[in-house]
Protein backbone atom coordinates (compact mmCIF):
# COMPACT_ATOMS: atom_id res chain seq x y z
CA UNK A 1 0.00 0.00 0.00
CA UNK A 2 2.65 2.30 0.87
CA UNK A 3 4.48 1.47 -2.42
CA UNK A 4 1.13 2.51 -4.32
CA UNK A 5 1.10 5.98 -2.68
CA UNK A 6 4.83 6.54 -3.78
CA UNK A 7 4.11 5.83 -7.14
CA UNK A 8 1.10 8.58 -7.16
CA UNK A 9 3.21 10.90 -5.62
CA UNK A 10 6.22 10.13 -8.15
CA UNK A 11 3.51 10.06 -11.00
CA UNK A 12 1.71 13.92 -9.43
CA UNK A 13 5.52 15.41 -9.40
CA UNK A 14 6.60 13.80 -12.89
CA UNK A 15 3.17 13.13 -15.06
CA UNK A 16 4.97 14.79 -18.26
CA UNK A 17 7.98 14.65 -20.17
CA UNK A 18 11.08 16.12 -19.11
CA UNK A 19 11.51 19.84 -20.13
CA UNK A 20 14.48 21.82 -21.31
CA UNK A 21 15.80 22.28 -17.84
CA UNK A 22 18.90 21.66 -16.03
CA UNK A 23 18.54 18.33 -13.61
CA UNK A 24 19.13 15.19 -13.04
CA UNK A 25 16.63 14.02 -10.95
CA UNK A 26 13.01 12.82 -11.21
CA UNK A 27 12.09 14.98 -13.59
CA UNK A 28 15.34 14.53 -15.80
CA UNK A 29 17.25 16.83 -17.33
CA UNK A 30 20.41 17.64 -18.62
CA UNK A 31 23.73 17.90 -17.64
CA UNK A 32 27.29 18.95 -19.13
CA UNK A 33 30.79 19.46 -18.39
CA UNK A 34 33.03 21.97 -20.57
CA UNK A 35 36.51 19.50 -21.75
CA UNK A 36 38.17 22.36 -23.54
CA UNK A 37 37.45 25.69 -25.24
CA UNK A 38 35.43 24.84 -27.52
CA UNK A 39 34.81 20.54 -26.45
CA UNK A 40 32.23 19.87 -24.40
CA UNK A 41 29.81 17.16 -23.14
CA UNK A 42 25.76 17.43 -22.89
CA UNK A 43 23.82 14.26 -20.89
CA UNK A 44 20.08 14.49 -21.22
CA UNK A 45 18.22 12.18 -19.06
CA UNK A 46 14.87 11.71 -19.56
CA UNK A 47 11.95 10.67 -17.18
CA UNK A 48 9.66 7.85 -18.33
CA UNK A 49 7.23 9.45 -19.91
CA UNK A 50 9.87 10.72 -22.31
CA UNK A 51 10.56 9.12 -25.72
CA UNK A 52 14.04 8.24 -26.50
CA UNK A 53 13.38 10.53 -29.46
CA UNK A 54 13.09 13.80 -27.39
CA UNK A 55 16.07 13.00 -25.68
CA UNK A 56 17.60 13.14 -28.53
CA UNK A 57 16.54 16.14 -29.83
CA UNK A 58 16.60 17.97 -25.67
CA UNK A 59 20.15 16.43 -26.32
CA UNK A 60 20.64 18.57 -29.89
CA UNK A 61 19.40 21.80 -28.66
CA UNK A 62 21.44 22.07 -25.69
CA UNK A 63 24.16 21.40 -27.58
CA UNK A 64 23.31 24.07 -30.18
CA UNK A 65 22.53 26.36 -26.57
CA UNK A 66 25.99 26.07 -25.37
CA UNK A 67 27.60 26.58 -29.12
CA UNK A 68 26.08 29.78 -28.70
CA UNK A 69 27.04 30.59 -25.44
CA UNK A 70 30.58 29.54 -25.65
CA UNK A 71 30.46 32.40 -28.82
CA UNK A 72 30.78 29.51 -31.55
CA UNK A 73 28.39 28.54 -34.54
CA UNK A 74 28.73 25.55 -35.39
CA UNK A 75 29.22 21.85 -34.34
CA UNK A 76 29.90 18.31 -34.69
CA UNK A 77 29.24 15.15 -32.51
CA UNK A 78 33.04 13.73 -31.40
CA UNK A 79 30.52 10.92 -29.77
CA UNK A 80 27.02 10.70 -29.41
CA UNK A 81 24.57 7.50 -27.81
CA UNK A 82 21.69 6.43 -26.51
CA UNK A 83 20.35 4.21 -23.87
CA UNK A 84 17.06 3.23 -21.77
CA UNK A 85 17.05 2.28 -18.41
CA UNK A 86 14.11 -0.03 -17.49
CA UNK A 87 12.32 -0.49 -14.37
CA UNK A 88 9.88 -3.32 -13.58
CA UNK A 89 7.55 -3.68 -10.87
CA UNK A 90 5.45 -6.54 -9.95
CA UNK A 91 2.78 -6.02 -7.27
CA UNK A 92 2.00 -8.75 -4.54
CA UNK A 93 -0.31 -11.90 -5.31
CA UNK A 94 -2.82 -12.26 -3.11
CA UNK A 95 -5.18 -15.10 -2.48
CA UNK A 96 -8.85 -14.86 -1.12
CA UNK A 97 -10.51 -18.48 -0.81
CA UNK A 98 -13.64 -18.94 0.97
CA UNK A 99 -15.05 -22.40 2.18
CA UNK A 100 -18.69 -22.67 3.09
CA UNK A 101 -20.54 -25.99 4.14
CA UNK A 102 -23.95 -26.26 2.05
CA UNK A 103 -27.29 -27.92 4.02
CA UNK A 104 -26.69 -31.24 2.82
CA UNK A 105 -23.25 -31.44 3.61
CA UNK A 106 -21.00 -30.70 0.42
CA UNK A 107 -18.13 -27.92 1.06
CA UNK A 108 -17.48 -25.10 -1.77
CA UNK A 109 -14.66 -23.30 -2.29
CA UNK A 110 -14.18 -20.06 -4.24
CA UNK A 111 -10.59 -18.59 -4.52
CA UNK A 112 -10.02 -15.22 -6.10
CA UNK A 113 -6.42 -13.86 -6.93
CA UNK A 114 -5.54 -10.54 -7.01
CA UNK A 115 -2.28 -8.86 -8.10
CA UNK A 116 0.79 -10.11 -9.75
CA UNK A 117 0.89 -7.43 -12.46
CA UNK A 118 3.88 -6.49 -13.94
CA UNK A 119 4.58 -2.46 -14.86
CA UNK A 120 7.52 -1.60 -17.15
CA UNK A 121 8.96 1.77 -17.03
CA UNK A 122 12.00 3.23 -19.29
CA UNK A 123 13.76 6.14 -18.92
CA UNK A 124 16.13 7.32 -21.76
CA UNK A 125 19.36 8.89 -21.53
CA UNK A 126 21.36 11.04 -24.86
CA UNK A 127 25.22 12.03 -24.25
CA UNK A 128 26.72 14.13 -26.76
CA UNK A 129 30.37 14.93 -27.47
CA UNK A 130 30.42 18.16 -28.60
CA UNK A 131 33.12 19.87 -31.20
CA UNK A 132 32.10 24.22 -31.53
CA UNK A 133 33.63 26.05 -34.42
CA UNK A 134 33.49 29.33 -35.34
CA UNK A 135 33.60 28.86 -39.08
CA UNK A 136 31.74 26.16 -41.12
CA UNK A 137 34.51 23.01 -40.65
CA UNK A 138 35.59 20.90 -44.02
CA UNK A 139 34.58 17.85 -42.63
CA UNK A 140 32.90 14.63 -43.58
CA UNK A 141 30.68 14.50 -40.23
CA UNK A 142 27.34 16.37 -40.10
CA UNK A 143 27.63 20.00 -38.72
CA UNK A 144 25.25 21.67 -37.54
CA UNK A 145 24.34 25.20 -37.51
CA UNK A 146 23.82 26.31 -33.58
CA UNK A 147 21.84 29.12 -34.87
CA UNK A 148 19.24 27.57 -36.70
CA UNK A 149 18.92 24.08 -34.33
CA UNK A 150 18.25 27.14 -31.19
CA UNK A 151 15.10 28.52 -34.05
CA UNK A 152 13.82 25.28 -34.88
CA UNK A 153 13.97 23.06 -31.84
CA UNK A 154 13.56 26.20 -29.18
CA UNK A 155 10.32 26.74 -30.89
CA UNK A 156 9.41 23.13 -30.64
CA UNK A 157 10.37 22.23 -27.14
CA UNK A 158 9.23 26.23 -25.91
CA UNK A 159 12.75 26.97 -25.09
CA UNK A 160 15.11 30.10 -25.84
CA UNK A 161 18.68 29.43 -26.09
CA UNK A 162 21.09 31.93 -23.82
CA UNK A 163 18.52 32.09 -21.26
CA UNK A 164 20.19 28.82 -18.65
CA UNK A 165 23.65 30.01 -18.64
CA UNK A 166 26.19 27.31 -19.84
CA UNK A 167 27.92 24.99 -16.99
CA UNK A 168 26.35 26.96 -14.26
CA UNK A 169 26.69 25.32 -10.80
CA UNK B 1 10.69 -5.01 7.29
CA UNK B 2 13.90 -7.45 7.59
CA UNK B 3 13.92 -6.45 4.15
CA UNK B 4 13.39 -2.93 4.54
CA UNK B 5 16.39 -2.39 7.42
CA UNK B 6 18.76 -4.10 5.25
CA UNK B 7 17.91 -1.64 2.14
CA UNK B 8 18.11 1.29 4.77
CA UNK B 9 21.64 -0.04 5.84
CA UNK B 10 23.18 -0.43 2.17
CA UNK B 11 22.09 2.82 1.45
CA UNK B 12 23.67 4.59 4.27
CA UNK B 13 27.19 2.59 3.38
CA UNK B 14 26.88 3.11 -0.12
CA UNK B 15 24.28 5.35 -1.00
CA UNK B 16 26.06 7.54 -3.26
CA UNK B 17 28.10 7.93 -6.36
CA UNK B 18 31.46 7.08 -6.16
CA UNK B 19 33.88 9.79 -5.29
CA UNK B 20 37.20 10.85 -7.17
CA UNK B 21 38.93 8.44 -4.64
CA UNK B 22 41.73 5.72 -5.04
CA UNK B 23 40.40 2.46 -5.03
CA UNK B 24 38.61 -0.53 -7.21
CA UNK B 25 36.84 -2.13 -4.42
CA UNK B 26 33.41 -1.83 -3.19
CA UNK B 27 32.68 1.63 -3.54
CA UNK B 28 34.89 2.17 -6.44
CA UNK B 29 37.09 4.33 -7.53
CA UNK B 30 40.06 4.73 -9.51
CA UNK B 31 43.66 2.43 -10.12
CA UNK B 32 46.30 2.74 -12.70
CA UNK B 33 49.09 1.20 -14.31
CA UNK B 34 52.19 3.51 -15.49
CA UNK B 35 53.33 1.23 -19.04
CA UNK B 36 55.64 4.29 -19.91
CA UNK B 37 57.30 7.04 -19.21
CA UNK B 38 54.36 9.30 -20.92
CA UNK B 39 51.83 6.46 -21.14
CA UNK B 40 49.42 5.24 -18.68
CA UNK B 41 46.24 3.30 -18.15
CA UNK B 42 43.39 5.14 -15.97
CA UNK B 43 40.69 2.52 -14.67
CA UNK B 44 37.89 3.61 -13.08
CA UNK B 45 34.89 1.49 -11.41
CA UNK B 46 31.76 3.06 -10.14
CA UNK B 47 29.42 1.62 -7.72
CA UNK B 48 25.91 1.00 -8.33
CA UNK B 49 24.81 4.67 -7.75
CA UNK B 50 26.77 5.95 -10.38
CA UNK B 51 26.07 6.27 -13.54
CA UNK B 52 28.64 5.50 -16.47
CA UNK B 53 28.86 9.32 -17.29
CA UNK B 54 29.72 10.23 -14.29
CA UNK B 55 32.80 7.62 -14.29
CA UNK B 56 33.95 8.36 -18.36
CA UNK B 57 34.19 11.69 -16.71
CA UNK B 58 36.43 10.78 -13.68
CA UNK B 59 38.62 8.88 -16.01
CA UNK B 60 38.99 11.36 -18.07
CA UNK B 61 39.88 13.72 -14.83
CA UNK B 62 42.37 11.55 -13.42
CA UNK B 63 43.79 11.12 -16.84
CA UNK B 64 44.42 14.98 -16.90
CA UNK B 65 45.93 15.09 -13.60
CA UNK B 66 48.14 11.91 -13.89
CA UNK B 67 49.65 14.02 -16.97
CA UNK B 68 49.72 17.24 -14.85
CA UNK B 69 51.60 14.98 -12.14
CA UNK B 70 54.05 13.99 -14.48
CA UNK B 71 54.82 16.99 -15.78
CA UNK B 72 53.00 17.00 -19.56
CA UNK B 73 51.17 19.29 -20.44
CA UNK B 74 48.73 17.58 -23.17
CA UNK B 75 47.11 13.48 -23.48
CA UNK B 76 45.05 11.75 -26.17
CA UNK B 77 42.92 8.60 -25.40
CA UNK B 78 44.30 5.89 -27.17
CA UNK B 79 41.78 3.72 -26.08
CA UNK B 80 38.92 3.99 -23.75
CA UNK B 81 36.21 1.56 -23.34
CA UNK B 82 33.46 1.21 -20.83
CA UNK B 83 31.50 -1.25 -20.22
CA UNK B 84 28.50 -1.99 -17.27
CA UNK B 85 28.67 -5.46 -14.99
CA UNK B 86 25.03 -6.19 -14.70
CA UNK B 87 24.01 -7.95 -11.07
CA UNK B 88 20.44 -9.10 -10.37
CA UNK B 89 18.97 -9.89 -6.92
CA UNK B 90 15.30 -11.87 -6.74
CA UNK B 91 13.86 -11.20 -3.42
CA UNK B 92 12.65 -14.44 -1.58
CA UNK B 93 9.36 -15.33 -2.05
CA UNK B 94 6.78 -15.14 1.47
CA UNK B 95 3.68 -16.52 2.26
CA UNK B 96 1.33 -15.80 4.75
CA UNK B 97 -2.24 -17.73 5.22
CA UNK B 98 -4.86 -16.28 7.48
CA UNK B 99 -7.61 -18.58 7.96
CA UNK B 100 -11.09 -17.77 10.05
CA UNK B 101 -14.19 -19.13 10.91
CA UNK B 102 -17.67 -17.03 10.40
CA UNK B 103 -20.51 -17.50 12.87
CA UNK B 104 -22.48 -19.08 9.90
CA UNK B 105 -19.29 -21.81 9.93
CA UNK B 106 -17.95 -20.57 6.60
CA UNK B 107 -14.19 -20.68 6.48
CA UNK B 108 -12.22 -17.72 4.79
CA UNK B 109 -8.47 -17.88 4.18
CA UNK B 110 -6.67 -15.31 3.28
CA UNK B 111 -3.26 -15.92 1.57
CA UNK B 112 -0.84 -12.59 0.23
CA UNK B 113 2.61 -13.41 -1.13
CA UNK B 114 5.59 -10.77 -0.99
CA UNK B 115 8.37 -11.01 -2.61
CA UNK B 116 9.91 -12.64 -6.09
CA UNK B 117 10.82 -8.86 -7.22
CA UNK B 118 14.20 -8.34 -9.33
CA UNK B 119 16.03 -5.77 -8.62
CA UNK B 120 18.98 -4.86 -10.99
CA UNK B 121 21.98 -3.10 -10.37
CA UNK B 122 24.93 -1.54 -13.33
CA UNK B 123 28.44 -1.30 -12.14
CA UNK B 124 30.22 0.47 -14.83
CA UNK B 125 33.50 0.97 -15.39
CA UNK B 126 35.92 3.06 -18.15
CA UNK B 127 39.74 2.11 -19.10
CA UNK B 128 41.03 4.33 -20.84
CA UNK B 129 45.07 4.07 -22.27
CA UNK B 130 46.48 7.59 -22.36
CA UNK B 131 49.58 9.04 -23.91
CA UNK B 132 50.95 12.07 -22.63
CA UNK B 133 52.67 15.00 -24.27
CA UNK B 134 54.74 18.35 -23.30
CA UNK B 135 53.13 20.05 -26.49
CA UNK B 136 50.03 19.60 -28.09
CA UNK B 137 50.74 17.23 -30.62
CA UNK B 138 49.66 17.49 -34.27
CA UNK B 139 47.04 14.81 -34.73
CA UNK B 140 43.72 13.78 -36.01
CA UNK B 141 42.09 12.19 -32.77
CA UNK B 142 41.19 14.69 -29.71
CA UNK B 143 43.73 16.30 -27.76
CA UNK B 144 43.24 17.00 -24.40
CA UNK B 145 44.27 19.99 -22.67
CA UNK B 146 45.44 18.91 -19.00
CA UNK B 147 45.15 22.21 -17.11
CA UNK B 148 41.61 23.33 -18.56
CA UNK B 149 40.06 19.48 -17.42
CA UNK B 150 41.68 19.82 -14.32
CA UNK B 151 39.76 23.00 -13.96
CA UNK B 152 36.87 22.27 -15.33
CA UNK B 153 36.17 18.69 -14.23
CA UNK B 154 38.07 19.59 -11.00
CA UNK B 155 35.41 22.35 -9.93
CA UNK B 156 31.96 19.97 -11.03
CA UNK B 157 34.27 16.96 -9.59
CA UNK B 158 35.07 19.87 -6.29
CA UNK B 159 38.40 17.92 -7.01
CA UNK B 160 42.27 19.32 -6.17
CA UNK B 161 43.73 18.22 -9.52
CA UNK B 162 47.45 18.47 -11.11
CA UNK B 163 49.10 18.82 -7.75
CA UNK B 164 52.39 17.07 -8.00
CA UNK B 165 53.54 14.86 -5.05
CA UNK B 166 56.33 15.81 -3.06
CA UNK B 167 59.16 13.97 -3.97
Amino acid sequence: MRRVGAAVVLMALAGCATKYQNGSGSGGGFTESQLDKNLFRVSVNGNQYTSAERARELALLRSADLTLQLGFSYFVFVESRSREEEEWYTSPVETVSKTSRKANGELVTSTITYGGNTSVSRRPTRVNTVMAYTKKPDVTDVVYNARSLCESLGRKYEATCGTLPAFAK
Amino acid sequence: MRRVSAAIVLMALAGCATTYQDGSGWTGGFSEVQLDKNVFKVSFNGNAYTSIERVEELALLRGADLTLQHGFSYFVVTEGRSREEVQTYTSPVSTTSKTSRKGNGDLVTQTTMYGGDTQVSKFPSTVNTIVAYHRKPDMAATVYDAQFLCGSLGKKYKVKCGVRPPM
